[in-house]
């Protein structure tokens, strides 16, 4: 089976928990990073130090108040580089403000959504997600 | 009579006239009765001679008769007679061409009184005429002078007004230090005073030339777009204010908030625009209070939250995954601490739609058909009207212009807490109504619920004021806070009928030209 690999750009270490937990339910993924703040996640597609070693992802799970650089600017750089535009950005936020939203778009964002707050449908959230990107749609090689 | 100098010589002259007339007439008058007399006594004489002539011609008859001659004396006696006769018809014939003349003279004399009198009649009646014409036109003069003086009074009284005024309203604009302006639309000229300048951190000679083109140098242009819209439509409807709030930039570099309000004060018999007047307030600290005060809303929308849905969420988890290995009092705590972690979450909810209540996030006011508005709460709030078996009565709505979210919320709010507070087992009875209160829309929304005590039917309307414990009925105390904050913000006044155990009438206005 082919590896899928997700990239989870997330301060909150409870989040980061919870859809770890969430996508290992969903028992497709089986490898996931994880940036903690918005110059993590660039470093780590850049194969900055630390993450030399590392492959790019598949997908890149997004939050938007993230420390350092925001998710937006992070959005803005994937989305500009000729080397990564082409992976799938889910922004996954508590935000539910119409700029967040649309300034998410139009950056090229390939979907947005806000977590639940029923922790069940969270999961159920990232259960989908993982079953849609994975199983239906076709990704580039 | 000056204005009719010919009057004078026409009475003189018709004078004069009659004088000459009548004396002719009497003069020749008692002529011409002399000379009849005279002709009369000439005539008597001539028939005394005539018939003396004739008695003794008869006389002498018979003795002619007899071929007798007449004696000389006595022929001589009848000669002297004829001659004297004849020399009578020839004074006769003279005395009468003399009364013809006297005749004459006399009728002339007649005709010159006649003439006279018609004269001074004639001039009479003209004058008379031009009396009466003169004394009206004098009579309007009068009453034109009256109403020139009344009117020069009053006029009078009105700048004494005027100067009054305009000394209260140059004291009140000194005193309230505000910022004036004032556009004259027909030329395009705009007069600022000291403190318009001031509010930017210039003086009003560093910011000449004054122009059209001045605001445009100075305001932000994003925010023109919308003041350059809000203008134009003041000028067509001049009934409405102009009301504006946009960014300058200061002299020091930074955006200072400016409220611009005005109205159109003078327009011409046509209708037309011509003078607008107005004030600029400094609004800057409003503004970013305002904002510090959003933010702390959206402060209070995320990052409250995110940890809260930390807490629920994991609670949730250990409730799940764990529940086995816990005792019933450990997952009691759990249960708790969940409960807990929900209403607060609920809470920040209401609390954002509270600071939000009127703010940008409420949207701008647009025309809203109350009837739909209430058709869709009525679809939004459907299983619970189905659970409790309620009965909504939606009366005849009008359409009102009003921001469309916190209005829904108002209604929302109503009815929710008209299906809340009922006694158990109670079926629901909802009546909403609206009436036409000229400056206002008025709505009540009317229930069969448990009622409010007079007491509490002001403080019901302070936030997180509660009269019931959460086990007798849930709420965040934050409802009729925020309706009553959204109906204020719509310039309308929300209270309360109510008596306990017969429900209570919600009734609030909107103002109409929200």
């Amino acid at each position: 089976m082919k590896s899928i690999h997700v990239l989870l750009v997330e301060d909150n270490e409870g989040d980061i928990l919870l859809t770890r937990e969430a996508l290992e339910e969903g028992k497709l993924v089986n490898q996931i990073s994880i940036a903690r703040d918005g110059k993590e996640a660039i470093d780590f597609l850049e194969k900055k130090a630390p993450f030399q070693a590392t492959m790019l992802p598949d997908l890149i799970l997004l939050d938007v108040n993230l420390p350092k650089k925001n998710g937006h600017e992070v959005l803005h750089f994937i989305k500009t580089a000729e080397a990564y535009k082409h992976i799938p950005v889910i922004m996954l936020t508590t935000s539910s403000s119409f700029k967040d939203i649309n300034s998410s778009y139009l950056n090229h964002a390939n979907c947005y959504i806000t977590k639940p707050v029923e922790v069940e449908e969270f999961f159920r959230v990232v259960v989908q997600l993982e079953n849609f990107w994975f199983n239906i749609v076709k990704l580039p090689s | 009579m000056k204005r009719y100098p010919v009057t004078l010589p026409v009475l003189i002259g018709s004078i004069l006239l009659m004088v000459a007339g009548l004396f002719f007439f009497l003069r020749n008058y008692l002529n011409h009765q002399q000379v009849n007399k005279e002709i009369a006594l000439i005539r008597a004489a001539n028939t005394e001679l005539r018939k003396a002539n004739l008695e003794h011609l008869l006389e002498l008859a018979p003795t002619a008769d007899s071929t007798q001659q007449i004696p000389i004396t006595e022929l001589r006696v009848i000669q002297n007679r004829a001659s004297n006769q004849l020399e009578n018809d020839r004074r006769l014939t003279n005395l009468e061409k003399i009364d013809q003349t006297y005749i004459l003279i006399n009728r002339f004399g007649i005709a010159m009184l006649a003439c006279s009198v018609l004269f001074l009649i004639v001039f009479n009646i003209l004058q008379f005429k031009r009396r009466y014409k003169l004394s009206k036109l004098q009579e309007q003069d009068r009453q034109t002078m009256q109403l020139l003086r009344e009117t020069l009074r009053d006029k009078s009284l009105v700048q004494e007004d005027l100067i009054r005024e305009k000394d209260r309203l140059n004291f009140v604009l000194e005193g309230t230090n505000a910022a004036t302006w004032e556009w004259n639309i027909q030329n395009g000229q705009l007069t600022y005073n000291e403190t318009w300048a001031t509010l930017i951190g210039y003086t009003l000679d560093e910011i000449q030339p004054i122009d059209q083109s001045t605001l445009s140098r100075f305001a932000h242009p994003e925010d023109m777009v919308e003041v350059n819209k809000k203008v134009s439509e003041c000028l067509r409807d001049h009934s409405q204010f102009y009301e504006a709030t946009y960014r300058m930039r200061h002299k020091n570099g930074h955006w200072v908030w400016i409220l611009d309000r005005g109205k159109v004060v003078k327009s011409s018999e046509e209708g037309d625009p011509l003078l607008m007047f107005g004030t600029h307030v400094d609004i800057t600290h409003l503004k970013e209070t305002n904002e510090e005060l959003t933010r702390f809303a959206s402060v209070a929308s995320h990052e409250m939250r995110e940890p809260l849905r930390m807490i629920s969420s994991f609670m949730r988890l250990l409730d799940k995954n764990y529940s086995e290995q816990l005792d019933k009092k450990a997952r009691q705590y759990i249960h708790y601490a969940m409960d807990g972690a929900e209403r607060m979450s609920a809470m920040i909810q209401e609390l954002l739609a509270f600071a939000h209540a009127g703010g940008v996030q409420g949207g701008k006011p647009e025309w809203i058909d109350c009837n739909k508005l209430l058709q869709d709460i009525k679809e939004l709030l459907h299983g619970q009207l189905e659970e409790q078996q309620a009965d909504l009565q939606i009366g005849m709505l009008p359409t009102i212009q009003a921001r469309k979210t916190p209005l829904k919320l108002v209604f929302q709010n109503l009815i929710g807490n008209a299906l809340k507070y009922q006694s158990t087992g109670n079926r629901p009875i909802i009546e909403i109504k609206a009436s036409d209160e000229q400056t206002h829309w008025q709505f009540s929304v009317k229930d069969n619920g448990i009622g409010i005590a007079p007491e509490n039917r002001e403080a019901v309307f302070q936030l997180f004021k509660r009269l019931h414990t959460k086990h007798e009925y849930s709420g965040s105390g934050m409802g009729l806070a925020t309706c009553k904050r959204i109906i204020e913000q719509h310039g309308g006044k929300i209270w309360i009928e109510s008596s306990e155990n017969k429900g209570t009438i919600l009734t609030f206005t909107i103002l109409k030209t929200a």
